[in-house]
Parts: C-alpha cells; sequence; structure tokens
C-alpha cells in the first residue's frame, strides 16, 4: 500500500483508537455481561479450553456459544495483564471499523476526503461507542469482521487474488460469533436487489453465496446443536423469558434510533437507499443497501437485539452517507459556490459531527462501584459452594468477581423452565411472606441475596418485606445502595 | 473429481451403506436394548395378543387384523422380542433396495439412483424407520415391492403385494391410486390398468378404512435439526431445493412428480407422521438430483467447489449422527421399564393416569390399562385432571373413570407443569387420599387411596 494512502488510514485509526481508549480507561469495570466474557478469557489463558460446563452459572449448566473471540483476548491476556487486554484489545477490533469503511469508500468512491471523514464518523457513533468501548461483546470483532468480509467480496468480484483469504475469513468466522449468518442474509438480500434491478451476479459471487451459507449454517448447527434441539427456531430469542423478553426486544422508535446512529447519517444513508431503489447504480451499492434492508428486517422484524442490529444498520448507513458525501461535493462543483466549497465543507462537517452528539449520551451499563465492592466482600467472606441471588444483570458479575454460583444471569440458553425460575426470582423480591422466600430461597440453594439499585428498579421494591426475622435472614452487608443478606433457615415440608 | 462405483457393484454398496447406518443407529440403543418411542410397543402387545386369541387381554376388544400384525406375530414367533428390532431393519433395508430397482427400471440415470439410495440411507426418516416399528415401512416396503412387480409385468404378484397394502390403511389406497395414475400418465392406459382398478375397488368394499396411529406432526417441526421429532435434515432440504431447481429446467417434464410432491406435503401436515416415511423416498430422490447437479456443475473456481461439496456431506452426516444419537437418547429406557414392569407386582384393578406417550410402555410391559393413549388421547379429561386443584372434584373423576395408579416422570412433569405445586402435583400433598407407592429414577407412581 502506497504512503499516500496508508498515512490517513493510520491516522483515523489511531485517533479513533484514542478517542474509545479514552472513554473506556474512564471506568474500571466493564458492562454486566462483558464479565461472561472475562471469565471465559480468564479460562482459556489459564487451561486453553473455556469453561463449557460451567459450575457458577446457574448454580452449574452447559454453556453453547463460539469461542474464538475469548480465544484471541485469552492470547493477549497470556502476556499482559487481563484488565488491560479486556480494554484496549476490544477496542482495538472496533477501531479497525473505520479502516475498513475508509478502504470500501475508497474503492467505491474514489473518494479519499469522503471515505476519510466517513470512517472517522463510523468508527465513533454514539451506539458504537456503548456498544463496543467497555462492553467485551464479541461484536467489537464481528462488526469489523464483516466489512472485512465484505471487502474482500468486492475484490473477488473483480480479480481471484484474495480468494484464499477471504476462505480463511469464511471458515473462521461462525467461531467468532454466530451473527456470522449476517454474511449469508446480507448477501441474500444483495442477490435479490440485484434480480430485482436486472443486473446479473457474477458466477463468483454465487459460489461464494453458496459456499458460505452452507457452511455457515452447518458451523452454527454444529456449535449450537444442543440448543437447536432444545428451543428450536426460538434459539433466535435466546430462551429469554416472557417476562423480560419485552426489555429485551423493545420496539424502537424513530427517535431513539436518530439518537443512536445520528439524525444526519440516518437520513443521509436512506436518501441514498432511496435513490438506488429508483435508479439503477454500481452493484457495490447494492451491497450495501442489501446489508441495510437486512439489517432493517432483523430489526423490525424483532429477529435480534435493536441495539445490536442499530449498531450493524448504523455502520451500513455510513457506509451509504459516503455516497451521499461524494454526489454532494459533485453537485458543490458544479454550483456558482464552487470557490467557497472548502468553507462549506467545513461548516458541514462541523454541523454533521454535532448531529451526532445532539442527542443526550447513552451510558454503557457498568456496575457500579458499591456493587463490585459488595461482590468482592462476597467473595472474600463466604464459602467457595455458597450460591447468591441478585439482579439478572448482577449474575455475570456475581460468577467472575465474587466468583460464588448464581441464581441466574443472562445467558438463558438450554436453561429448563426460564419463565418459572424468572417468576420465582421476582417472587423472592416481591412477596412479604418469610416462608415463600425461604422455600424459593432454598429451592435454588441460594445462601446470599443481593438487594441493589437494579433489584429495587426492576422489582419496584425499596426494600425487602420479608427480612424482619434475625434467626432467618442477617443483614452482612451493606454500604451505598446495596445491601447483602444471609439466609439462615430453611424450610422442610411434613 | 468423484470416484463412482462400477454399476454392478453398486448394489452390494448401498446394501452395505444402508446396513451400517441402520446398525449404528442400534448400538446407540444398545445399552438398554429397547426399542425408541412409543408405538412399537403397542404393535409388539397386539402381535403377542394373537397368541392368545382374537381378543385384546386388556381391553377385551377385538385384536385389529392388518397384513402388518400378523407379519410381526410371524416374526415374534419366530425370533421372540427381538423382533421388534430385527423386522424394521429388513423392511427399511429391502425398501431401498427395491427403490433402487424401481428407479432403474424407470430409466433413472445411475448415479441419481446411486446417490438417492445414499442419501436415503443417511436420512433421519430411514433411521427412525429402520429402528423403530411401524406400519408405515411395513407399507412402503410392501407399496415398493408390489409396484417393481408391476414394472416387471408380474401382475399377479404385483396384485397381491397391492392388496396387501391396501389392506393396511387408507393412505395406501390413495398411492396405489397415484402410482397407477402417474404410470398411466406416463405410458398410456393398458389392459392391466383394468384389473388394478378392479383390485382398488374390491379393496375399497373389505376395507377397514383405517390410519397409522402415528402421533400428528406439528407443522413447524419438520426439520429433524431444529428438534423435530421425525423430518428432514437441514442439508436434505437444501439438496432438495436444489434438485428441483435442477428439474424445474426440464419445464414440464417432471409436472406429475411435482404434483405428487405437492400431494404428499399436503398429506403430511393433514395426516402426522407416518407420511413422512412414504415421503422419505420422494425427498431423497429429489435430493441425489440436487447433489448430482453440485457435483456436475462447473464452477469458475474449482476450490470453492471442494469445500462446498466437502460442507454438504460433512452437514448431511452431521444431521444423520444427531439423529442417530437422539434416537439413542429417545424413551424408554430401562428406568422406565422397570417401573412399568413394578405393575406386573400389583393386583390387576384399575387404570393407570399418565401422560398418553407413556401408555403404551405401561401396558406392555405392566400389562396394564391405561386411561388415555396416543389411539385415544382424552386431552381434555386428562387436562381436567392434570391441572385442577380441587381435591374433591378430581377425586370424583378418579373414581368415575376407575383411575387406580398416576405415573408421572420427570420429562412428563416439565412438559405438563411448570410449577411444582401446581394442579394435581399440589393435590399429591394429601398423603391420605395419593400415597406415593414408587419413587426412581425420577419415574413416580401414586396409588388413589
Amino acid at each position: 500500500m502506497e504512503g499516500k494512502r496508508i498515512y490517513p488510514l493510520i491516522g483515523i485509526f489511531l485517533f479513533v483508537l484514542a478517542v474509545r481508549l479514552y472513554l473506556a480507561l474512564q471506568a474500571p469495570a466493564f458492562a454486566y455481561e462483558g464479565y461472561a466474557v472475562l471469565r471465559q478469557v480468564d479460562e482459556i489463558a489459564a487451561r486453553f479450553w473455556p469453561l463449557y460446563d460451567d459450575p457458577l452459572s446457574y448454580g452449574g449448566r452447559t454453556l453453547v456459544f463460539s469461542p474464538l473471540f475469548s480465544y484471541l483476548l485469552a492470547l493477549f491476556a497470556r502476556f499482559f495483564p487481563l484488565w488491560w487486554v479486556a480494554k484496549i484489545v476490544p477496542n482495538v477490533f472496533a477501531a479497525v471499523v473505520a479502516i475498513f469503511v475508509y478502504l470500501l469508500l475508497e474503492k467505491v468512491t474514489r473518494h479519499r476526503g469522503v471515505a476519510a471523514f466517513t470512517a472517522l464518523v463510523a468508527g465513533l457513533f454514539p451506539l458504537s461507542l456503548v456498544m463496543t468501548t467497555s462492553t467485551l461483546s464479541p461484536h467489537t470483532l464481528a462488526l469489523p469482521y464483516l466489512l472485512a468480509c465484505l471487502y474482500c467480496f468486492l475484490h473477488v468480484r473483480d480479480e481471484h487474488e484474495l480468494m484464499p483469504t477471504l476462505l480463511v475469513m469464511i471458515i473462521l468466522y461462525p467461531f467468532i460469533h454466530p451473527s456470522a449468518l449476517f454474511l449469508v442474509g446480507g448477501l441474500l438480500f444483495y442477490g435479490l436487489l440485484c434480480h430485482a434491478e436486472g443486473l446479473l451476479p457474477k458466477k463468483t459471487e454465487v459460489e461464494l453465496f453458496l459456499f458460505s451459507s452452507l457452511y455457515m449454517v452447518w458451523v452454527v448447527f454444529l456449535l449450537f446443536k444442543k440448543a437447536f434441539l432444545v428451543h428450536g427456531f426460538n434459539v433466535i430469542w435466546q430462551n429469554v423469558p416472557t417476562t423480560i423478553l419485552e426489555q429485551y426486544f423493545e420496539p424502537i422508535s424513530l427517535l431513539s434510533s436518530f439518537a443512536a446512529i445520528g439524525i444526519l447519517p440516518a437520513l443521509f444513508g436512506t436518501y441514498v437507499v432511496y435513490k438506488y431503489m429508483f435508479s439503477k447504480g454500481e452493484h457495490y451499492w447494492y451491497l450495501f443497501v442489501g446489508f441495510a434492508f437486512f439489517f432493517f428486517a432483523l430489526v423490525s422484524m424483532k429477529l435480534i437485539e435493536p441495539k445490536v442490529g442499530l449498531l450493524y444498520l448504523g455502520t451500513f448507513l455510513f457506509l451509504l452517507c459516503g455516497q451521499f458525501f461524494a454526489w454532494a461535493l459533485d453537485y458543490v462543483d458544479k454550483t456558482k459556490f464552487a470557490e467557497q466549497k472548502n468553507a462549506m465543507v467545513a461548516v458541514f462537517l462541523l454541523v454533521f459531527v454535532f448531529s451526532l452528539f445532539i442527542f443526550p449520551r447513552q451510558e454503557t451499563d457498568v456496575p457500579s462501584l458499591a456493587q463490585v465492592e459488595a461482590l468482592v466482600w462476597l467473595r472474600e467472606h463466604t464459602a467457595p459452594q455458597e450460591t447468591v441471588l441478585g439482579a439478572l444483570e448482577l449474575g455475570h458479575p456475581i460468577a467472575s468477581i465474587a466468583e460464588r454460583p448464581n441464581v441466574w444471569d443472562s445467558s438463558f440458553l438450554l436453561i429448563g423452565a426460564i419463565d418459572q425460575r424468572a417468576n420465582d426470582v421476582a417472587d423472592i423480591f416481591q412477596t412479604s411472606s418469610e416462608v415463600t422466600a425461604v422455600k424459593l430461597l432454598n429451592k435454588y440453594g441460594a445462601t446470599y441475596l443481593v438487594l441493589d439499585a437494579l433489584a429495587r428498579k426492576h422489582y419496584r421494591v425499596s426494600d425487602l418485606a420479608f427480612v424482619h426475622d434475625a434467626q432467618c435472614f442477617s443483614k452482612v452487608y451493606e454500604k451505598d445502595d446495596v445491601t447483602v443478606y444471609k439466609v439462615l433457615c430453611g424450610v422442610r415440608e411434613l | 473429481m468423484i470416484a463412482w462405483p462400477r454399476e454392478k457393484d453398486a448394489l452390494y454398496w448401498l446394501c452395505s451403506t444402508t446396513i451400517l447406518c441402520l446398525l449404528l443407529a442400534f448400538l446407540f440403543r444398545l445399552p438398554d436394548a429397547l426399542l425408541p418411542g412409543e408405538l412399537p410397543y403397542y404393535h409388539l402387545r397386539i402381535a403377542e395378543a394373537y397368541f392368545t386369541g382374537w381378543e385384546d387381554p386388556l381391553y377385551h376388544v377385538p385384536l385389529p387384523l392388518t397384513p402388518f400384525h400378523v407379519l410381526l406375530a410371524a416374526f415374534v414367533a419366530v425370533f421372540g422380542r427381538a423382533a421388534g428390532f430385527i423386522l424394521p431393519f429388513l423392511l427399511m433395508v429391502g425398501s431401498s433396495m427395491l427403490f433402487y430397482f424401481i428407479l432403474k427400471e424407470r430409466g433413472v440415470p445411475y448415479r441419481v439412483r446411486f446417490l438417492t439410495v445414499l442419501l436415503l440411507a443417511t436420512s433421519p426418516i430411514s433411521v427412525f424407520a429402520g429402528v423403530s416399528l411401524s406400519e408405515a415401512s411395513f407399507s412402503v416396503f410392501v407399496l415398493c415391492l408390489g409396484f417393481y412387480l408391476y414394472l416387471q409385468s408380474l401382475f399377479p404378484w404385483s396384485s397381491f403385494f397391492f392388496l396387501l397394502a391396501l389392506l393396511q390403511n387408507v393412505f395406501n389406497l390413495a398411492v396405489v391410486f397415484l402410482l397407477l395414475g402417474y404410470e398411466m400418465w406416463l405410458e398410456g392406459v393398458s389392459k392391466q390398468h383394468t384389473w388394478f382398478f378392479m383390485l382398488v375397488i374390491l379393496a375399497l368394499v373389505i376395507h377397514p378404512f383405517r390410519l397409522d396411529p402415528l402421533p400428528e406432526t406439528d407443522v413447524y417441526k419438520v426439520i429433524t435439526d431444529l428438534g423435530a421429532p421425525l423430518g428432514i435434515g437441514i442439508f436434505t432440504g437444501l439438496l432438495l431445493l436444489f434438485g428441483l431447481h435442477r428439474l424445474w429446467k426440464d419445464k414440464y417434464a417432471h409436472l406429475a412428480m411435482y404434483m405428487l410432491g405437492i400431494l404428499g406435503l399436503v398429506s403430511w401436515f393433514l395426516l402426522g407422521n407416518s407420511i413422512a416415511v412414504y415421503l422419505n423416498f420422494y425427498f431423497s430422490y429429489l435430493a441425489a438430483w440436487g447433489l448430482l447437479s453440485l457435483f456436475e456443475s462447473i464452477w469458475e473456481s474449482a476450490l470453492l467447489k471442494q469445500f462446498t461439496i466437502i460442507v454438504l456431506i460433512c452437514g448431511l452426516l452431521f444431521s444423520f449422527l444427531s439423529y442417530v444419537n437422539r434416537i439413542g437418547n429417545a424413551f424408554p429406557d430401562a428406568p422406565m421399564q422397570e417401573a412399568a414392569l413394578w405393575f406386573t407386582q400389583e393386583a390387576r384393578d384399575g387404570l393407570v393416569l399418565t401422560a398418553p406417550s407413556r401408555a403404551f410402555w405401561i401396558e406392555y410391559f405392566g400389562s396394564r390399562r391405561t386411561f388415555s393413549s396416543p389411539l385415544n388421547p382424552r386431552g381434555e379429561d386428562i387436562n381436567r385432571i392434570f391441572y385442577s386443584r380441587h381435591l374433591g372434584r378430581t377425586l370424583d373423576v378418579l373414581e368415575t373413570n376407575n383411575i387406580r395408579y398416576i405415573w408421572i416422570d420427570r420429562a412428563m412433569q416439565h412438559a405438563i407443569w411448570s410449577k411444582e405445586d401446581e394442579g394435581l402435583l399440589f393435590l399429591f400433598r394429601d398423603k391420605e387420599k395419593f400415597r406415593k407407592v414408587y419413587d426412581a429414577k425420577g419415574i413416580r407412581i401414586w396409588k388413589v387411596m
């Protein structure tokens, strides 16, 4: 790659990475779900094998997941402290999004300025920062990986030089995350759009689609066999309890999607989609439009968590936005304002960046210091086999920070009678009957109960109504808004 | 390049592959040596009852007299209970080989024939049909045999086997009609057809109008990889689409076959799982065309083609092995047999209440009548008992129906109740009215006092 091209690329990457690291290092904690990944990374770094039979989650259960993301982090964790690896490496992955947005736009618009600016904002748009800075989510790797695959796909279409690279990438993809199937879905939509527009797909494209779809379906079935057999197609909804399914797949409003992606990119991207739907363009634009349609369909049909869907949809809207910028610049050149082009561009860029953050910024949900301290206390003052019950989000931190078995966490796949469990936990927090509470706590073998702001919010309680009997419940820890109770008694059926 | 076996050796290859696949499935069942599923135990009980007379010794009603049960009784006389394993095995191997010859007679290219039987051997439905006693396996075998003899112009023998199929169940009547209709479409009407239609009329006169009693299909569950109890593998499904795409190019040449397929699918959804055993042959044939078109297509990237074929073969094997493993773990298991045998020690009064799916095991091993079974589900009645928390009313229903025992196992409990104190489970707390008389390995039996 010649210097002219590589320096701006490195610059964009470093800038995006620097902003991300600045935000990531502000808080010592990770998102609640990130602690599940952290445990896997720790386990792989120590024993080279993921924790498929987890003794702590749900008091002991089987996990099904794609392990490559955890393996990659564990590779670094062999040489560097885990905390630093977990903070830095996912952000490096996420910053790579900017590189591939640049490369893709440079290839299709042949406009480096447009590619550079779009890459910069695509790497830093609000939802991307919320979803990938401190979450340890596999999507931090899966998203740039998808873009890399598309970059190779566009190359392979014209010349076969990158075919082996693309094949290796496709082979590894489902081992990162089952969202590898997004590639298949997006390519399918691309094919349909091309067909509708009368553009003949190249033979290589069809072959690649056939191979990738068969391969990915097979590997996903292989990795998640147990989950598919138990839940069937419902595996898409991850066995989320019905009582909290609404929270997971809450419908998204136009306003919240503007807040997540940014109002201007959403509008400009949609405009480009509209343009290409009614006038014939180059095939590669249909590739991006196809993917945007695919993610839009997934989100609107509630087949994917809205946040994840918007993260992907947003990235593709940014790619389409690049075309809008290219058009706008070409248009200005044809007007009387051509001489003031630079000033206009500068003002426009400022407005554009401002529009990204016009809505109140969402924060990544991370455990508070009080929660972390309570969990550390549990680790230091309880026996390793003591089961701890807390709010759903606290499940993974209980297993990771407190190193104690939890009653439940957000990995629902393969858990039997999950609705019953969710109802029981709600009953425990809301009941005023000591017998009911003790019976249910005994049922799950819970000996400690954590009442924090999350539990208070979810179950709409200020305190537990059944803990007044000191012989049965002892308040063993209290700091800020976190209280830990020890269960001292049991219920025996006569 | 794929090295195809010589045509004269093909039969040995296919026969041994089919036998190996079925033996593998048997191996997974070996630890308990019990037939998987519910219906095999019904069939075995009926076949064994033939030795005592024409009346069902449990329910005191006339025994169903079907060619399948007569054949099974003959096998039971020779092999004892092992007949339950031997008969479906032989029927499946026989059907596959006959189908190969039928395709040969119909002029289907060698490679398609070869792949059809290969896909047939590894399909989940064949595994099911080959290790689990079902009337459908018998019907398919007899139909294949009848049709093959028809193609060989051995009409008397062909009529005999068609008649057997017709006496077995009413669906076979439709199949014979369609097969002959298909032949007439292809070859034109001949004298022989008159004979066959007379045969059909004869069968209509003496026909018992019965259907195979396999459980109904959940229409959303046809992919075994997604947990369907009986259906096609996901890769067979994909190949089937490729096959249709390939044959579609021939325009109207296969119109009759498409119509048969549509009728078959509609029947599957309307009549239940037993139809899948018939359709399996059709699916395998289409999938074979799909696989062959993939083998023979010219790709721009040879590497990609090789990878795709490898993935497909791995996928087919994965579906097969995954299903074999499931068949291996299917109920009943040794603890269930043990629990059902416990009833033989008790006085033979009253009925046993359990989920319909458990009924045939209790009837066969425990020689005990049950309140409901897959043949007589009584869904509303058992739901009324299972979900009632009113002791008096429940006891009345139990008394009225002469129910003396209640069988609940772990899997059944999870399937029926979501709470441990829901409905009947709550009533079991009354130790005076319900006494737990058996509790081992997750199976509990209560006696109604």
